[in-house]
This record gives C-alpha cells, sequence and structure tokens, in this order.
C-alpha cells in the first residue's frame, strides 16, 4: 500500500518498484496533481479517501482496501524496495514461522549522496505485517504502528530518496523553526509547566517531554552541542561532505529557534509595555477621539 | 504616506492616524520615488523619504530644522545624506550594522531625482550633497526574523547562481580590486569571492574583528552569525550547482533500487 498526496514526481517509479512484492494499492489523499491516473497507468489498483490524519488514513486503507495476499507492506511514495529487500522478504514469507510484523531499515539518499550517520541511521519502521495483526497507533503526529504478534528486523534495508534542492531543505527549517519559536514562547508566556520530578521517572514518554521542552531549549550553545552530537558523537563525519552539511544544517536551524524566540519574546515585551503605556495614558486623559472611536 | 497596493490594514490605519494616503502600482523603488516628488502636492520644497520600519529622533528633527531653516531657504545644497542606524533584539548595531550606511532621504524637490539601479536605487542631484550628522533609526528585523531568513534563503539562491554564471565566463580583472571607482572595486571583491572557500568564516571575521561586531555585544554577534549563516547557505548551494546534486540523488537511488550495492 502507497498512501499518497500530491506526488506525481515520484509516483510512477514506486509504482513500478513496489511490483517487486506483489499487488499494489495506492491510498490517495484526493491529490490534484494526477496521480491517482499515473499510478493507476502503472499498474495500480487505486482508492480515493479523504485525509484526516496519518494514522486515521492509513488504517483506513489497512481495514478497506481490496487486498488479495496475507502480508501487507506500506511504502511511501518516496521511498524504494531494493532487490535485496525483495529476496529477503520473499525468503522470510516462506519459511513457517510465527512472526506477525517485521521492522524494515530505511536508508537516507539526499545531496546526491546516502547517509548512515549522524543519528539518522538505522532508522527502524514496522512496515511488513500480517493483515490484520498490526495497526496504527491513534495519534495526529508521529505515529506508529502496534502489532499483536511477535516481531523481527529485516537486514535488507529500503531507500528514502529525499529530492529536495538546499533551498527547499533550508525553507522548510524557516518554516519549523518559526513554529517551535512560538511553542517556546508561548512555553515561557503561559503557566510554565515544569512537571514534578517525582512524576518524571515512573513515565518514560513524560521523561522525554520534559527533556524536550524544558530542558533542551534552556541549554546553553545549543546549536554547538547539535552539531557535536551529529557530526562527531554519531559519527555524521563518516559519511564524507554529506555529513557534514547535515549536521551544519541541523545546528543552523537550532539557531533559528533560538534566536526567532528571543526576538519574538522581545518585540512581545515591547509590544506590552507600549499597550501599558497607551493605558495608563488613557486613565490620565482619555482624548475625545477615542470617545468617538468607542461610540461608533 | 505612498501605498504600493497593501492589503492589510496599511492603509485604513494611515488614515486613521491622520496621514494622507496616496496610492501607485509598484513599479521600482526610483521609480515610486519619483512619482511621489511629481505626484504628491507637497507643500514645502524639502522633502524626507522616511521607509515604514524606520523611525526620526528629536535631534535628527533638530538638525534638519536648523539645516534648512524656517522655510526652506537657507541650504544651497541639494540633498542630504543621513547616517542610519541599524537596530537589533532592541540595540543599535554600531559596528556589525556598517554605521554610518548613509542614504540619501533628505532633498530639494527641484534638486533630485532617483534613478534604478541594481535592485535599488541611486540619486541624480543637480547641486551639492551634504552631511546630517544625527542618524534616523532603522528597524530592519520589525517584520521578524523569518520574514528576514526567507529573504536570504531567495538572495542566497540568486547569489549561488550568479557564482555559477561568473565562474562560468571569469571576465574580471585583479586589477579592479585595487581601482578607484568604490562600484568597480566592490564588483570585483564580489567576483573573487566566488572562487574562494570558507566564504562564511571569512564574511564571520571580517565583521565580527575588522569591523568591530564583537563591541555590539550579543546583538551584534547573533547579527554576525546570522550574515555568515547565509554565506554558508550561498557555499552550499554553489556546491549543489556545481555537483549537480539533484542529478545524483535520482542516478543513486535508481541504481540502488534497480541492483544490490
Amino acid at each position: 500500500m502507497i498512501p499518497t498526496l500530491n506526488e506525481a514526481g515520484h509516483i510512477s517509479e514506486t509504482v513500478a518498484n513496489a511490483m517487486l512484492l506483489g499487488n499494489v494499492y495506492v491510498l490517495d489523499s484526493l491529490s490534484k496533481d494526477g496521480t491517482q491516473g499515473l499510478a493507476r497507468a502503472a499498474g495500480a489498483t487505486v482508492v480515493e479517501h479523504k485525509f484526516e490524519n496519518y494514522s486515521a488514513q492509513k488504517n483506513w486503507g489497512i481495514d478497506k482496501l481490496p487486498f488479495t495476499g496475507d502480508w501487507i507492506f506500506i511504502l511511501d511514495a518516496d521511498e524504494r524496495i531494493t532487490p535485496a529487500l525483495r529476496d529477503e522478504i520473499l525468503a522470510r514469507l516462506a519459511e513457517p514461522s510465527p512472526i506477525a510484523g517485521y521492522f524494515v531499515n530505511r536508508l537516507l539518499i539526499i545531496f546526491g549522496q546516502t547517509v548512515r550517520h549522524g543519528g539518522l541511521y538505522p532508522s527502524w519502521n514496522l512496515r511488513l505485517f500480517k493483515r490484520g495483526a498490526a495497526r496504527y497507533e491513534a495519534r495526529t503526529v508521529h505515529e506508529h504502528m502496534v502489532c499483536t504478534g511477535p516481531t523481527d528486523y529485516l537486514h535488507a534495508e529500503m531507500l528514502h530518496i529525499r529530492r529536495e534542492t538546499v533551498s527547499q531543505y533550508i525553507l522548510k527549517h524557516i518554516r519549523y523553526a518559526d513554529l517551535e519559536s512560538d511553542e517556546w514562547v508561548k512555553l515561557k508566556l503561559g503557566s510554565s509547566q515544569v512537571a514534578e520530578a517525582k512524576l518524571l521517572f515512573k513515565d518514560v514518554l513524560r521523561y522525554r517531554q520534559w527533556l524536550r521542552r524544558d530542558v533542551w531549549p534552556r541549554l546553553p550553545l545549543r546549536p554547538f552541542w547539535r552539531f557535536v552530537y551529529m557530526y562527531i558523537l554519531r559519527l555524521g563525519f563518516m559519511d564524507g561532505r554529506g555529513g557534514w552539511h547535515m549536521a551544519r544544517l541541523m545546528a543552523s536551524y537550532e539557531y533559528m529557534i533560538s534566536l526567532m524566540y528571543r526576538d519574538k519574546l522581545h518585540n512581545e515585551m515591547v509590544r506590552r509595555r507600549a499597550i501599558h503605556a497607551v493605558r495608563l495614558a488613557q486613565r490620565v486623559s482619555p482624548s475625545p477621539g477615542d470617545a468617538v472611536r468607542r461610540g461608533t | 504616506m505612498l501605498d504600493s497596493g497593501s492589503t492589510d490594514r496599511t492603509v485604513e490605519i494611515a488614515h486613521e492616524m491622520g496621514a494622507t494616503v496616496h496610492h501607485n502600482p509598484f513599479v521600482s523603488f526610483g521609480q515610486q520615488r519619483n512619482w511621489a516628488i511629481d505626484h504628491i502636492a507637497c507643500r514645502h520644497q524639502w522633502h524626507f523619504h522616511l521607509d515604514a520600519d524606520e523611525r526620526f529622533t528629536p535631534a535628527l528633527l533638530k538638525e534638519i530644522a536648523h539645516e534648512i531653516g524656517p522655510n526652506g531657504l537657507r541650504s544651497q545644497n541639494s540633498a542630504y545624506l543621513v547616517p542610519s542606524k541599524m537596530i537589533f533584539l532592541g540595540k543599535w548595531l554600531r559596528y556589525a550594522g556598517g554605521y554610518p550606511a548613509y542614504q540619501m532621504r533628505l532633498f530639494h524637490r527641484e534638486r533630485c531625482r532617483f534613478i534604478d539601479f541594481g535592485h535599488g536605487q541611486r540619486e541624480d542631484t543637480t547641486g551639492p550633497v551634504a552631511r546630517l550628522r544625527q542618524p534616523y533609526e532603522h528597524y530592519n528585523f520589525s517584520k521578524g526574523l523569518y520574514d528576514w531568513f526567507i529573504k536570504h534563503n531567495r538572495y542566497s539562491d540568486q547569489e549561488s547562481a550568479q557564482a555559477i554564471a561568473v565562474r562560468a565566463e571569469p571576465k574580471f580583472k585583479i586589477g579592479e580590486v585595487w581601482s578607484n571607482d568604490p562600484i568597480v572595486r566592490r564588483r570585483a571583491l564580489k567576483e573573487m569571492s566566488f572562487y574562494v572557500r570558507g566564504r562564511s568564516l571569512w564574511r564571520f571575521v571580517d565583521m565580527y574583528i575588522r569591523r568591530g561586531g564583537w563591541l555590539d555585544g550579543s546583538a551584534g554577534f547573533h547579527y554576525c552569525v546570522m550574515i555568515s549563516s547565509y554565506e554558508y547557505w550561498t557555499e552550499l548551494k554553489i556546491r549543489e550547482r556545481e555537483g549537480n546534486w539533484l542529478t545524483q540523488t535520482n542516478l543513486l537511488s535508481e541504481r540502488m533500487a534497480r541492483e544490490n550495492i
């Protein structure tokens, strides 16, 4: 199953590639760029369904598509199966085994090269499962699969192809940094939610959230640490120039978040002071203009 | 106020606050400024063009009043260059911002015209041009850093394209770097920079150390890092264009999807 939304650039190749494994079903979220037609022409069965969120959409596909086989592989439009992966899957599924789901490792290809370090690899995803044995957790973001049976890991990899230019990549970082810094400002100005230490260590999820929301943003030299983490601790340097640039762009991203946060906080304070000054002035002497405006 | 077709509440707010609002669709900076000189019926001969993200200071107003005199007849100059203070995070970037960064903003309507040049404009005056001592304030980042980064992502696209064009057809002469004409010199230096590696580092050293950005405190540091990031983006995009990274990605992924590597 290939979930899609406006993937005309990829879909023909993806469908042809997915046929290595069997019948291909494209679950389209009402694309406007002709993805459906291209997918059909490439030999896929296309079903359209309005998108709500990632997990709901994929669960709908898992339940409703007219699958004929016993196993489902979920492949994104910018991913590819390698012949080695196909061979391994066919061999594993042929032998009798209680395994109901397999994790597949994803190899990133970007800026003309593969990325095997820097914390971006390995990247395990449960993508191959027995029909009925696995579903996506009902979450709106960071969806992941839960499998009822035993699971295993496959050796061979699939490919994750990012065809964006450096400019598009940076643009995305700028947008995310803008949203992220908004969150930080809200956290700072709203009720600061520093969770109780007692509770933190009982719950791994909450502990991680605490690290991400309360500790990480307050850490000095974040861009630098991010770079050190990716390039040195996670061996990014082994990827050559690609590893260097990925780490550096990520440090840039961290830097933009901090700076936007600082700038927004500064502007907010200036704005609050200005409003305060206006209110004070009005209390002292309400101007006739104000009265007229209020009257209309 | 001269508006070139704002779609937000700009015009409404300006009206409300008592400004006279004029409209002219934007063609270029030079053309827009000339239109203002020709079509807006001003009572006075001396005009000051203030951008929306700039502010007068009382000291500047006083100096202007003193220079041109009560009826605007005292000064024989055509125009004045005015220093501008770049403000970032509430602080004046005296060194990193390249102060005084003179702009010709105060002029006599009959003695000055604007000519388009590059993505800005130049001035054409009939008489002498003097300098004011008092600066106005320039809030370069008033639309937020998001805007600044988006703009510089775009500029670095253009810069890298230009770098590739220059490298494909080098026509600059090394001697021009020492030319007496500042425009020729700047252009030669810029073209030369397209051959240099590590431009982000050089730019940072130039701004933070040579021009004294460190004297501007943390705002100065951050501004230098921002400019340096922009240079890094440019550098990265030059590499991307040279190495045809997109083609490489496609070739590599097609090959890996076909055979085992």
